[in-house]
């Protein structure tokens, strides 16, 4: 009970600071907007259908997007020596992996209900429609995955001497196991694949790998964050 | 370490792999035009390599686990030194790798499940030595590197059973339920060159593990030296 | 391609192969030698102060 009450905290604060300075949203959204406009001028002259490549456009933008929120989830408590506090701080590492997990997954679903709605008028046909639940089935896990073992690595490299240089070489290899299956499934349903079946590989991949990465993540944290 | 072993060890992985060398060149003939006719001799180091490499990526695995467990920097060395023999053996699992897709499908390569989960493995592995170099502490290093090799070391399984898991692999399978690709002379060839590879490993890891050992005592020597001054 | 063609391929592989272990385990024993010296030294060293 607690441990809930501590994780709630530490999520409060988070959100507050997001709340009133709105930086991290504002950045980001600016950045999948933009991605998107290149998107359009890279691929337009030779696609004429661009749904074809909606999946990769998709997901290149959210990925790359939810880097920047993940360093920043980290940046200020390290900046402002906020989290030589939070460990002074009777707290469990895991109740901390926890609120950190939970406040980033927020602020990038919050993100994507803006952003997909906006890619989608600007790219796709009504073809994912009829399969609308399992397109947001299949953003959901990907978002897991990306916060789940996002939060750690973001950990990670915050503590070193590279700080945020270092979270894209850990973060997208690590994260291929699930991108690829999210653009597959996600190709799958906007552009009409043949089988049910095929879906449903995929999503249980996603589905293994996230709960690898966040059970990893919740007993790991202990040993990444502080001295 | 005892000097014996080093070189029984040695001896062990020079003569298999020589006569493993005289097996797959001389004794074994060239299969037919289906079997990817001489390119088909490549597979005999190829595949010996990849499993090292998979055992080396492991053994950094669970060295990860017990330093995380016991906090004994033993632990921390063997798994470092475990990873780099794994790039090692990685590359050149990489170099028989592309060429027999040069040789049997016409391209250097392609994105084949097999080859991409490996070559995410590769770049996993690099991560984890930028990542050691980034921080200076040891414990914290230590630390960090064992919590990124044990993520790093989910992707293998992944590349190891990819080939088996996901249709339309153009990757191989030799061993499956259905039975064994090969004959008895090249089940010998296999089996003399992965027993001279496995020997390889484990010198080499010997070594490794005596440079890093070495490298520690002059640290400590080191610092004797400074604290003698004062 | 027919086999006469693969030979220099194969051959090409083994050799770069080879040439990465052997490498390897050369540049193992020349950093052990090198590490080797540099402990001695270091023992002398701390005999004298």
């Amino acid at each position: 009970m607690t441990a809930i009450r501590q994780g709630w905290a530490i999520l409060r604060k988070d959100l507050l600071l997001e709340m009133r300075s709105k930086e991290v949203f504002t950045s980001q959204f600016l950045f999948v907007v933009m991605a998107m406009v290149i998107f359009y001028f890279a691929f337009s002259p030779n696609i004429k259908n661009l749904t074809t490549v909606g999946a990769g456009m998709l997901w290149v933008a959210i990925t790359f997007t939810s880097l920047l929120g993940l360093n920043r989830s980290f940046v200020h408590e390290k900046d402002e020596e906020c989290l030589d506090g939070l460990l002074l701080c009777p707290v469990d590492r895991a109740t901390i992996f926890a609120a950190k997990f939970i406040g980033n997954f927020f602020f990038l679903t919050t993100l994507e209900v803006i952003a997909v709605p906006i890619f989608a008028f600007f790219f796709l046909t009504g073809t994912f429609l009829p399969n609308l639940g399992w397109f947001l089935l299949i953003l959901l896990l990907g978002n897991v995955g990306i916060c789940g073992v996002g939060t750690l690595l973001a950990t990670i490299s915050m503590n070193t001497r590279a700080r945020d240089l270092l979270l894209p070489v850990l973060f997208l290899p690590v994260m291929v196991p699930v991108i690829i299956p999210m653009v597959l499934a996600t190709n799958y349903i906007f552009t009409q694949g043949e089988s049910m079946s095929e879906l449903s590989v995929w999503l249980y991949t996603m589905a293994i790998f996230d709960i690898m990465y966040v059970v990893a993540g919740y007993v790991l944290y202990d040993f990444v964050i502080g001295d | 370490m005892k000097k014996g072993v080093v070189w029984v060890l040695g001896a062990i992985s020079v003569v298999a792999l020589a006569v493993s060398l005289y097996w797959i060149f001389v004794v074994l003939p060239i299969v037919s035009r289906e079997q990817t006719g001489f390119s088909q001799k490549i597979f005999y180091f190829h595949m010996p390599a990849a499993i090292i490499s998979f055992v080396a990526f492991m053994v950094t695995f669970i060295a990860s686990i017990l330093f995380l467990a016991k906090k004994d920097f033993k632990y921390d060395i063997l798994a470092y030194s475990s990873a780099e023999i794994g790039l090692v053996f990685g590359v050149v699992l990489m170099i028989f790798g592309i060429t027999w897709d040069k040789l049997a499908w016409g391209v250097w390569w392609t994105w084949d499940p097999r080859l991409v989960t490996y070559l995410i493995l590769l770049f996993l592995f690099g991560a984890y030595f930028f990542l050691r170099s980034m921080v200076s502490e040891r414990m914290k290093q230590a630390r960090f590197a064992a919590v990124f090799g044990i993520i790093a070391a989910l992707d293998v399984p992944v590349s190891f059973f990819s080939t088996r898991l996901i249709k339309n692999v153009l990757h191989p399978v030799i061993f499956s339920r259905e039975g064994f690709g090969l004959d008895m002379n090249m089940t010998i060839a296999l089996l003399l060159a992965f027993a001279g590879m496995t020997a390889l490993y484990v010198l080499m890891l010997m070594l490794k593990l005596k440079v890093e050992h070495m490298m520690e005592d002059v640290h400590v020597l080191k610092d004797m030296i400074e604290s003698r001054r004062d | 391609m027919p086999d006469i063609e693969m030979a220099p391929y194969v051959l090409a592989a083994y050799v770069l192969g080879w040439a990465v272990l052997v490498g390897y385990c050369v540049y193992l024993a020349a950093k052990m030698s090198k590490i080797g010296k540099e402990v001695d030294h270091l023992k002398e060293l701390l005999k004298k102060e």
